[in-house]
């Protein structure tokens, strides 16, 4: 008998012992074309032989009973920088091990780079006897030949991760075994290389991308290049989260990478920042302002803005930045979060109608008192607010109401707002104003609407205090019945107003009549009048006095008696005003008081305790000069204003004229 | 990308030029435009590597002279110049393609995963399915006659050929029953009204590869075996892993075998062996199809090393 003869003898032979489970006959891949039966020693003959029924173009994924299985395609050599050389099919898959049970060919004895002749077995593919079982006997055909792996070496001395899964589902075929089957084929789960960093590993993150706020708007998937957006992947499972300067695309160097726990370490959160900037900045990733295949717009910051923000805290002394638990950073997940905007903490979802966690809650973090060093919550949580009396800014969930609402992001927005370097001169806004929405006014006759013009956020021109205000207290907004028209009021050509949109019309009024450094001249703030009672708190966030006010004050014109402490007297002279054991020198800078006139200002509030507002109105009058207002009771009936005084038809005596004690 | 030109062994020839199509609708240089219809129009994808071919499964000649070629990795048809073999444009297909063809304006790609053949117009708009999804299990190749106005679809899961009107009217089913083992291949001689069918045949059952040949109509005509004939001399003409067929005017048929990276041509009368040109020292690699272009030169799909080639001057085999 010839070789060939032999050979084909011992091949039936041998071919007997199969079992049933034998799904490849010996001329499969012996004996091909009337051959003698070679043996396949060069890999890439026996790649090609298997690829060439395994590979795109075969039909092995037809199996004899007609039925789609699902087999590997595509192989891509097992190789990368942890091998000396690159492994192919046959490492792994040859017919002798189906003798001893072993499934898809695998071998049943393998001559292992570096650990010598190892036995294989694998009669299952998932639990007992699988790929690696970590059952304490290193016999896995993913463990046999693995020395320097961080998972499922052969001495178990390395992780044991997924234990008695099957390998393949995540480290495919396709991929050279790179723990590929898309991103999300593997982190939809845990996955922990065993390094410690983080503790217990990465966590799952496709379940984030499902979460009320997210990146990548794409239904019910996360595709992979919409992960290596962000992601740089180079260094994949060594240990660090390694994530694209976007602005330097492709560029490996250039890449982001964290050291630490950004959740739990404010200087390693920090490091995120020039990150998260890079794409959140005008040009987007690198120019690309839809980076993610859902096609949306990347929300831009103002990076001049953000420069100098103060919650961009480096450059105050402390770590305070992008990502944190919501004390060192806002947004605690690259991912996805249960609150709007990706705030912090993002697993739990914002309940009404506390709320918690988010907007004002979330605020309440820090502008409690700790870390910032005022208490913006308390502020908020001043007074009880009903219908006509108004004690804080109505920002809590459970104070919502109507169609008009008020947030802290209303008034700040969080990525601009700073400190000022010095104190603004109004109607100048405040850098902590700066950044959000507000409505400019073009005004016209007094006593008119203005016409409101709306500036977002990103407008250019310089805002204006109360441009900001004028947001929700005019008829740009839908107000209350019954409430003032701040936009008109406060019109500069009206004869009388306080100087907020401009300079009074009471220019030769004394100065002495003011106090605290106010003057004829001044332009005041809203916040000058409406802000909190503590001192140590601007803005009017809330305060103990109605309205909002800085200090007490009644609006009612009901006889009571007036004191310095009132919030008139902040800016106006109370012993000029309000005080009748003043000098004639001290009355005299009003010009209604004596000594031309016998009674005045002094004799009606102190004398006859009838407050400014029996006469005065606040904001400003479309009528009338020095804020003169009628019908209150007491109060005037008219008013009428001449050169050199006026004349009076009170609600408690008759008409009376009197002289002014300097020129208008 | 691997595009470079490959000799066979038994001609050697040189490659055509590089030069690029003049336009999108003009035909390509270094090709006579003999494809009915419209140039396909598919657009160029993002992305640094969108087109790069990575695993050629079919290949087929489209309007204006292009070529048309699938991609199962990159999921993707690529419309390819003939002269320099590089793809220019990309139709994302939703799936792994498989076989293509195209009939005018109307662009057929087998899809291994939705198990259908979609059908696109020469813009990669769809214009609905051949045989509905799940209607074709496993479309590996297919075969156009356009004057006779029939798509010939191979199923691999059915075991069968698949004809249909180009306007999707099923004809009938060619292969009912044991006919085919595994088919994988198809091509048509519409001159001879001709159906052939590369099938990988079932050694377990003993029962060779072959090139089963039918007619229009569905009879079985004849077979090209993968036997091949032994001799003291060695053995010659076997194969058993055939993939692509082609035929010539002259009724010549060309067969690519993925195992041993050849083309064989066998000649009529009898359909001999005339011809074996191997792409192995060439590294043509798992080649899973084959064209005649317009200048009658061989256009190769070689799925392991990601390209198209070109085997040019058959010489001896003519």
């Amino acid at each position: 008998m010839s070789a060939r003869g032999w050979l084909t003898v011992g091949l039936l032979l041998w071919a007997g012992r199969l079992a049933a489970q034998q799904t490849h006959r010996c001329d499969f891949c012996h004996n091909l074309h009337g051959a003698a039966a070679e043996q396949l020693r060069d890999y890439q003959v026996v790649e090609t032989l298997c690829l060439s029924c395994h590979g795109s173009a075969g039909p092995a994924q037809v199996d004899r009973d007609g039925v789609l299985v699902p087999v590997p395609k595509n192989v891509a050599v097992h190789d990368g920088p942890k091998h000396t050389t690159a492994s192919g099919c046959w490492e792994c898959h040859n017919h002798e091990g189906e003798a001893f049970g072993n499934l898809v060919m695998v071998q049943r004895s393998v001559t292992t780079p570096a650990s010598g002749v190892k036995t294989v077995v694998f009669t299952a593919r998932s639990g007992v006897n699988s790929f690696a079982d970590a059952d304490g006997v290193y016999d896995g055909v993913c463990e046999v030949c693995h020395t320097v792996t961080t998972q499922h070496n052969n001495t178990g001395t390395a992780g044991q991760h997924n234990a008695g899964a099957v390998c393949t589902d995540c480290h495919t075929h396709q991929s050279g075994f790179q723990g590929a089957g898309g991103c999300s084929g593997c982190h939809n789960t845990a996955q922990d290389n065993g390094d410690g960093v983080p503790v217990g590993g990465r966590r799952a993150v496709v379940g984030e991308f499902v979460r009320l706020a997210h990146h990548v708007q794409v239904p019910d998937s996360v595709p992979d290049v919409d992960c290596q957006v962000c992601h740089e992947m180079s260094q994949h499972q060594q240990g660090r989260v390694r994530l694209w300067n976007v602005d330097q695309p492709g560029i490996v160097s250039a890449a982001i990478v964290l050291t630490g726990n950004p959740n739990t370490t404010a200087t390693e959160a920090r490091v995120l920042v020039p990150f998260c900037v890079a794409c959140h900045d005008a040009d987007g990733a690198g120019g690309n302002t839809t980076p993610f295949t859902d096609g949306v717009t990347v929300p831009g910051l103002d990076g001049s803005g953000w420069a100098s923000a103060a919650h961009n805290r480096v450059s105050l002394g402390s770590e305070v930045g992008c990502y944190g638990d919501g004390a060192f950073g806002c947004h605690a997940t690259g991912h996805g979060s249960e609150k709007r905007n990706m705030l912090a903490p993002p697993g739990a979802a914002a309940v009404a109608p506390a709320l918690t966690g988010e907007q004002e809650g979330f605020c309440y973090n820090c502008h409690d008192g700790t870390p910032a060093s005022t208490d913006i919550q308390a502020e908020f949580q001043k007074g009880t607010n009903t219908a006509t009396q108004i004690f804080h800014h109505p920002v809590a969930y459970a104070d919502q109401s109507g169609s008009r609402t008020v947030e802290c992001v209303s008034c700040h927005a969080a990525h601009v707002a700073r400190p000022d370097a010095a104190a603004p001169a109004a109607p100048a806004a405040s850098a902590r104003l700066l950044g959000v929405s507000r409505v400019s006014v073009t005004n016209g006759a007094a006593g008119s609407t203005p016409t409101f013009t709306f500036r977002s956020a990103t407008d250019a021109t310089p805002a204006k205090e109360y441009e900001i205000c004028l947001k929700c207290h005019s008829s740009y907004a839908t107000q209350p019945a019954g409430q003032t028209d701040l936009g008109v009021v406060l019109n500069p050509s009206n004869p009388s107003y306080h100087p907020v949109e401009a300079a009074g019309k009471n220019p030769n009024i004394r100065t002495e009549a003011f106090v605290n450094g106010w003057g004829p001249a001044s332009t005041v703030f809203c916040t000058d009048c409406h802000t909190s009672d503590n001192t140590a708190v601007r803005g009017p966030h809330g305060s103990v006095n109605r309205y909002i006010l800085k200090k007490p004050y009644t609006a009612s014109s009901s006889n009571r008696t007036m004191s310095s402490g009132e919030n008139c007297f902040d800016c106006h002279n109370f012993n000029t005003y309000a005080n009748d054991q003043s000098s004639n020198t001290v009355k005299g800078y009003s010009r209604f008081n004596p000594s031309t006139f016998d009674k005045g200002h002094t004799f009606h509030v102190d004398d006859r305790n009838r407050p400014c507002y029996a006469c005065h109105t606040t904001h400003g009058s479309a009528t009338r000069p020095t804020l003169i207002v009628t019908g209150r009771s007491p109060g005037l009936n008219s008013y009428t204003q001449t050169g050199t005084g006026g004349t009076c038809n009170p609600t408690c005596h008759g008409s009376e004229s009197y002289t002014i004690n300097y020129a208008r | 990308m691997w595009v470079a030109c490959v000799a066979g062994s038994v001609a050697l020839a040189g490659c055509f030029g590089d030069a690029a199509p003049a336009s999108e609708d003009a035909p390509p240089a270094g090709g006579t435009p003999t494809g009915s219809g419209p140039a396909p129009q598919f657009g160029v994808p993002l992305g640094a590597d969108a087109l790069v071919l990575r695993s050629p499964v079919r290949v087929a000649r489209a309007g204006g002279g292009w070529l048309l070629v699938t991609d199962a990795r990159q999921r993707a048809v690529f419309r390819v110049d003939p002269a320099t073999l590089q793809p220019d444009q990309a139709l994302a297909i939703d799936g792994t393609p498989l076989a293509v063809g195209m009939a005018g304006d109307r662009l057929f790609v087998g899809n291994a995963t939705r198990r259908t053949v979609e059908v696109f117009n020469h813009l990669g708009q769809p214009a609905g399915t051949l045989g509905g999804v799940g209607g074709v299990g496993y479309p590996s190749d297919l075969a156009v006659d356009a004057a006779a106005g029939l798509v010939f679809v191979v199923d691999g899961l059915a075991r069968d050929v698949k004809v249909f009107e180009t306007g999707g009217t099923p004809r009938r089913a060619i292969g009912a029953g044991a006919t085919f083992e595994s088919p994988i291949g198809v091509a048509v001689d519409p001159a001879r009204r001709e159906v052939l069918v590369s099938d990988y045949g079932n050694p377990g059952a003993s029962i060779p590869a072959a090139v089963k040949i039918f007619s229009y109509e569905g009879d079985f005509l004849g077979a090209i075996e993968g036997n091949g004939t032994c001799a003291a001399a060695g053995c010659r003409g076997a194969f058993s892993r055939p993939q692509g067929v082609a035929v010539d005017d002259a009724g010549r048929v060309y067969l690519v075998d993925a195992l041993q990276s050849s083309v064989l041509v066998y000649g009529r009368p009898g359909l001999t062996l005339v011809a074996e040109i191997s792409g192995a020292a060439q590294r043509l690699r798992l080649p899973s199809d084959v064209i005649l272009d317009e200048t009658g030169g061989l256009v190769v799909a070689a799925s392991l090393r990601g390209g198209v080639a070109r085997l040019s001057g058959l010489g001896g085999a003519r």
